[in-house]
């Protein structure tokens, strides 16, 4: 809930709420207490100083009654009688009178001389009884001696006094003769606790309220309600407030008093110098502890603290709930603002309050039904800007086609200005190459012409051939049965050499079986035997070259055969050229006429392919005006299709 | 070969010399007269074979032949030589030599004796020579069978020469029908 102080509405609020529901009350509260505080301070010194004064009246009026007891005494007769006369004994249960119903310790005379005349307390009569030492002591000598010069009642400071242990104050007035003399002086003896009896009577219900005197020397001049032991001369008061009251004549001061303890304090000067003509003066002081004095504050501390508590928890949760009547709508209405920013369309803030009719409920209305507007205007805008971007992707793929083909289109157009020059060009060249044909043609016909003829007489010669080489094929027939009837002629004449070289060895053995006589036939035998062999070997040698020859024949009859064969197939490849050459004159004649349609038409080709160039080159200029075209569309498409991205990428983010 | 063995020693070289001087004199004259024989050179087989003249009557040529059954296989037939009746011996089948066919230079070789007259027949007759009877000398050691009974000598040239007279008295040429 609390994610941020900073963040969040709520405890904005909540804080708002506190700072200002609390600091006021606090303010407030502080403002009380000081104020009361003060007022009570003022209050309380107020009524210290009241009781200061009053008390201070009082020690006055007391110390200032007695020395008009003591100046009425000292005047009264039986005082001067009893000083003419000396009867100090007489006077006895007079001053016993005084002391008991005044309280005095004492009750002492001085004669002019300072001399202890008589002493009441002890009943001593000094003159008469001279074996009694006079006491003389520097109080009463100085009191004594003051009253002598001044010839004015006066008074001592309380002073521990001989022997007794309570301190006392010493009072003295001067007696007169009748004479008009001063002839001794009169000294009360008044007890300290007197003094203290006076002021320290608990009056009103402050309980820890005190009044108590202070001497020029800080010493108590009378006793504290809360010192146990006597303090007059023993407890020394050695505060602010004490130096203060010796400075001015009265005031208040808040200190610590003589135990260490938080007081408040009033002070004064009891002036005595003036009211009774001393030579010194006491100070009263007045002091209530703060912890009395401010006892009402503590407790208006206390309520201010816990109705500060009981407030605080009261706006807190006034706080809260008041913060979260408000913010909470506006923390959900914020949340779906932040859906809605972020593209989530289907916020719409839950009524928790539907009655509510204050502005945050009729925002709250109007954001839901803004939203569910919005919601149904975006889902329209949503859908066609999918369509946008389909058809988009459409388009741009339909243009990068278009861009594509129309590139393609440019280069098949380039092919095709540069396919027709070449054809313009080839058309020229066929149409040339045609007349050239046309020509050759010509000469074509006659060379076939000449060839044909050629072949004829090439057909004769080879018939001429194959008749010659009949004759020669023939004329080797007859040579090799020729050869054969040699050959049998040989195989007789071998035969008969055979024979005779038989016969030879015949006529040898018939010319061995002679002996003797024998011997010359012997020889014509064995020349006969010569013979035989001599055609024997001709013979052989004449077979030799039949068989050559017969070799030869055979060779040339075969000769004969292929070439007859060779001079049939050269008359029929002779009649096939003659064929060919016939059939190459007409076809040479009908590509002559072929050569001259080619030129014609080459040349209608011609016009047509300058005709097909203008063309071309007005298309290809269209292309390129179209590739441009195109270009820019595909330009155009680019942003659309970033365009159609962003869309998409804005639309995509979003939520119905 | 002889000759080779003391090569060496010069007194017995002048001593064969002169011997072989002496010989080559001898020899020259012999032939002429006493050591040669005339002999009649015959192919059989591929071999050459030689008979002395002296029993040989004629040289027939190989025709006309007439088979006689119930002879030795050696006994080929009969010929008709001017009215005579001669049987022919085959010398192939005799000798257990490779038979060969006939041809038109077969001839027959008519031995005759006083008692017997049989022809020979010869694969080619290839004439008369004269041997000297010192050039004949033993038969060859493969020369086997029944071949060596009828042998007289081989020469140089490794002409057998048959013994003509052996062969006209043997007896198994004798045949009683």
């Amino acid at each position: 809930m609390f994610r941020s102080i900073s963040k969040s509405i709520m405890a904005k609020l909540i804080i708002q709420f506190f700072i200002v529901g609390i600091i006021p009350l606090i303010g407030m509260g502080t403002l009380t207490y000081y104020l009361s505080k003060d007022a009570m301070q003022t209050a309380v010194f107020n009524h210290i100083t009241s009781v200061n004064s009053m008390q201070k009246v009082q020690v006055l009026g007391f110390l200032k009654d007695r020395i008009k007891n003591l100046t009425l005494l000292s005047r009264t007769q039986h005082i001067r009688a009893m000083l003419s006369n000396q009867t100090y004994q007489e006077m006895s249960p007079i001053f016993e009178y005084y002391m008991k119903v005044f309280g005095y310790n004492d009750i002492i005379l001085l004669n002019e001389e300072g001399q202890t005349l008589y002493s009441a307390a002890k009943n001593i009569e000094y003159d008469i009884n001279s074996e009694v030492k006079v006491e003389t002591d520097i109080v009463t000598k100085g009191l004594w001696e003051k009253i002598i010069n001044t010839e004015i009642p006066t008074m001592t400071d309380i002073i521990k006094y001989q022997n007794d242990k309570a301190p006392a104050l010493f009072m003295g007035a001067p007696v007169f003769a009748d004479t008009g003399e001063m002839n001794a002086v009169l000294i009360y003896q008044i007890n300290a606790t007197r003094i203290n009896a006076l002021i320290s009577e608990k009056t009103g219900m402050d309980e820890s309220r005190d009044t108590y005197l202070v001497g020029p020397d800080l010493y108590m001049r009378s006793s504290s309600r809360f010192l146990e032991n006597d303090a007059i001369l023993k407890q020394k008061v050695n505060t602010r407030t004490a130096t203060q009251a010796f400075k001015k004549r009265f005031g208040t001061e808040r200190d610590k008093d003589y135990r260490g303890i938080d007081v408040l304090s009033a002070y004064s000067h009891l002036e005595l110098p003036t009211k009774i003509g001393t030579d010194f003066d006491w100070a009263i002081i007045t002091k209530v502890d703060e912890s009395e004095a401010f006892a009402l504050l503590e407790k208006l501390e206390k309520n201010i603290i816990y109705g500060l508590g009981i407030l605080i928890i009261l706006v807190g949760t006034v706080g809260f709930i008041q913060s979260r009547m408000i913010a909470k709508p506006i923390n959900e209405l914020s949340y779906r603002i932040v859906m809605l920013n972020d593209g989530d369309f289907t916020a719409e803030v839950p009524l928790t309050h539907p009655n509510r009719s204050d502005e945050i409920g009729l925002l709250l209305k109007t954001f839901n039904d803004g939203s569910k507007k919005f919601r149904l205007q975006m889902k329209s805008l949503l859908d066609s800007t999918n369509l946008l971007v389909t058809s988009i992707t459409r388009i741009s793929t339909t243009a990068s086609q278009l861009a594509t083909s129309a590139s393609e289109t440019s280069s098949s157009i380039s092919e095709v200005t540069t396919t027709a020059e070449e054809v313009k060009q080839t058309s020229q060249v066929a149409s040339e190459k045609a007349d050239y044909v046309a020509r050759s043609a010509d000469s074509t016909t006659r060379i076939s012409y000449a060839g044909k003829q050629a072949t004829e007489n090439t057909m004769i010669g080879i018939d001429r051939i194959r008749e010659e080489m009949n004759h020669i094929a023939e004329g080797t027939v007859q040579l090799s049965g020729q050869t054969k009837s040699i050959e049998d002629i040989i195989n007789t004449v071998s035969d008969i050499a055979d024979q005779s070289n038989i016969l030879s060895v015949n006529a040898a053995i018939e010319a061995a079986k002679a002996g003797e006589h024998g011997k010359g036939f012997a020889v014509v035998a064995q020349e006969v035997k010569t013979l035989a062999n001599q055609s024997k070997e001709a013979t052989n040698q004449v077979r030799e070259i039949l068989g050559d020859i017969q070799k030869a024949t055979a060779t040339a009859v075969m000769a004969t055969e292929r070439g007859t064969k060779t001079v049939a197939e050269a008359v029929e490849l002779s009649e096939q050229a003659g064929d060919a050459i016939d059939r190459l004159s007409n076809r040479v004649t009908e590509s002559s006429e072929a050569a001259m349609q080619i030129t014609a038409s080459n040349q209608q080709q011609l016009s047509g392919m300058d005709q097909l160039a203008q063309a071309m080159e007005s298309i290809n200029d269209a292309t390129q005006q179209n590739l441009e075209g195109v270009k820019h569309l595909e330009d155009a498409i680019k942003g659309l299709e970033e365009m159609a991205q962003t869309l998409t990428s804005v639309t995509s983010s979003y939520k119905i | 070969m002889n000759t080779e063995i003391f090569k060496n020693d010069p007194k017995t070289e002048i001593i064969l010399n002169k011997r072989a001087r002496k010989l080559a004199k001898e020899t020259s004259e012999s032939i002429n007269h006493e050591t040669t024989i005339t002999v009649v050179e015959f192919q059989i087989a591929h071999e050459t074979y030689a008979l002395a003249l002296d029993r040989i009557r004629i040289i027939h040529p190989f025709k006309e032949l007439t088979f006689i059954p119930g002879t030795p296989d050696f006994i080929r037939g009969v010929i008709n030589l001017r009215g005579e009746i001669i049987s022919v011996v085959d010398l192939k089948v005799f000798f257990d030599l490779p038979d060969q066919d006939f041809t038109n230079l077969s001839q027959v070789i008519i031995l005759t004796s006083e008692k017997m007259e049989f022809g020979i027949l010869a694969d080619a007759v290839l004439g008369i020579v004269e041997i000297s009877k010192n050039d004949i000398q033993p038969s060859l050691p493969t020369l086997t069978g029944i071949r060596a009974d009828y042998l007289k000598g081989v020469t140089g040239n490794g002409t057998v020469v048959l013994d003509v007279e052996k062969l006209l008295t043997d007896e198994k040429m004798c045949i009683n029908l």
